[in-house]
């Protein structure tokens, strides 16, 4: 077989086993299925996939979510798919959702009662929510009093919001920035000093991904 | 009255205190605690008045918000000015700003799911996200340890596909639980089984309801069994083998 035979055929094998899973596959999965075939191959392959699909055009992309690659359908045509589905799509979150789900992203794992310390306010029925919806998940358990459930967001979560990992989101200091630039009043000075010493920039990500519990 | 906005909206006590200071461009750093006490009161006042459910949260910030009033009022002691003064306002101050930056996040997250809302992925079948390399393969021969959880979801399955095609104007039909056995045993019978959602074939909602409740009766009395291929798979039904001499 020619180098030019055998990309054809990656490609191929690529599109294959994209199209038959149901979540997002991982660059290392792909790779072990195709014999420890070097990781930027797979990304020129599926590169080359997409770059097929939009000269085609066809409907559908090869998404770059939640740490790995999956099928997803054009936004141009979510207009048709929602008839397909009618009520059964479900419905945007709720502001009180968003801001659970931002603290959990944040601090996560975290307790009900930690989400309730910044959000000030009952939080049980959005907990629930969220986790009907499989945002979040019980993440194990705390060594406070009662030994409190923690939780932490999904791979879900992720590709709801149609990020690659927890990294993608602004650092909690970041925020401050986006808070200036909507017009919000915050005095520059001083909330940098707030900064150092409410969230002490850390060394290392914040994050771990959920592979490492 | 000025405070006739959105009043549905607020998050909880902190984000109505948030609101309150940028309504009146205080500076988050120096709050006039009197004049905020004050305003945060009066709409406490204006949502009994309209009856919306507040709960104890807003009223707790109010005992807060007064606290700290009155222990600006108290006179300082001089040993106090000479040391490091604790300002009374600051765990406050920093409870608001910690809520703002999440608040922030939440809009962070708002604008990522606008722009995701119209991209559908296929539809995962049941938590397979979780597959990894030591996962043991599936067994495909009969489980025989299920339970009513597992009829239940099935159940659900069969219900939300019927949703799609949901009838919503009323009609009596007489369903009753002994007809829908009879239409299960008729339909068992001389069959090695069925699938559970193969019983079916007619997507009305009592329908439905009504052979769900006489399939649980079946089962209860032992006239047929179930069983299930593997961890997600369909439910098999059959008749039980009358080969004990109780009946």
């Amino acid at each position: 077989m020619t180098e030019e035979t055998q990309f054809l055929e990656y490609k191929s094998i690529i599109e294959a086993l994209l199209f038959a899973y149901d979540a997002p596959l991982t660059l290392k999965e792909i790779s072990r299925i195709l014999e420890d075939l070097d990781e930027h191959v797979i990304k020129k392959c599926i590169y080359e996939l997409n770059a097929e699909y939009e000269e085609a055009p066809h409907s559908f992309q090869i998404n770059d979510v939640a740490d790995g690659y999956q099928f997803s359908t054009r936004v141009e045509y979510a207009k048709w798919i929602k008839r397909l589905y009618r009520g059964h799509i479900p419905s945007r979150l709720t502001q009180a959702s968003l801001e659970c789900l931002a603290i959990i992203a944040y601090k996560q794992p975290v307790s009900r009662s930690g989400v309730e310390a910044v959000r000030g306010v009952n939080v049980d029925g959005v907990i629930r929510t969220l986790l009907d919806r499989n945002l979040i998940r019980i993440a194990g358990r705390g060594d406070g009093v009662g030994r409190p459930i923690l939780y932490a967001t999904t791979t879900d979560f992720l590709k709801y919001f149609g990020l690659n990992n927890l990294t993608d989101l602004p650092r909690i200091d970041e925020l401050n920035d986006l808070l200036k630039d909507r017009n919000i009043d915050i005095e520059e000075e001083e909330a940098e000093e707030m900064d150092h010493s409410l969230f002490p920039k850390p060394q290392t990500p914040i994050f771990e991904r959920d592979e490492t519990e | 009255m000025t405070y006739q906005v959105q009043l549905e909206n607020f998050e909880g006590p902190l984000d109505l205190l948030l609101f309150l200071l940028q309504e009146h461009e205080i500076d988050i750093y120096d709050i006039p605690v009197a004049l905020i006490t004050h305003q945060y009161l009066e709409y406490l006042e204006l949502l009994k008045l309209l009856d919306l459910e507040m709960g104890g949260d807003y009223i707790l910030m109010a005992a807060t918000l007064i606290r700290i009033k009155s222990k600006m009022l108290l006179p300082r002691r001089l040993a106090e000015e000479a040391t490091e003064e604790i300002d009374p306002r600051q765990e406050l101050v920093q409870r608001l700003l910690e809520y703002r930056r999440y608040k922030e996040a939440a809009h962070v997250l708002g604008n990522q799911e606008d722009q995701q809302i119209d991209i559908f992925y296929r539809p995962a079948s049941e938590n397979w996200d979780d597959i990894t390399d030591d996962m043991e393969p599936l067994d495909i021969g009969l489980a025989n340890n299920l339970n009513l959880w597992d009829l239940l979801q099935s159940f659900k399955k069969v219900i939300d596909r019927v949703d799609n095609t949901f009838d919503r104007t009323i009609e009596r039909e007489a369903i009753t639980v002994e007809d829908r056995m009879d239409d299960i045993m008729r339909q068992l019978h001389n069959r090695d089984g069925l699938f559970f959602k193969d019983l079916f074939n007619e997507v009305t909602r009592p329908i439905i309801i009504g052979m769900f409740l006489a399939l649980l009766e079946l089962i209860r009395t032992r006239k047929i069994a179930f069983e299930q291929t593997d961890n997600i798979g369909e439910i098999w039904l059959y008749l039980q083998k009358q080969d004990n001499t109780s009946s």
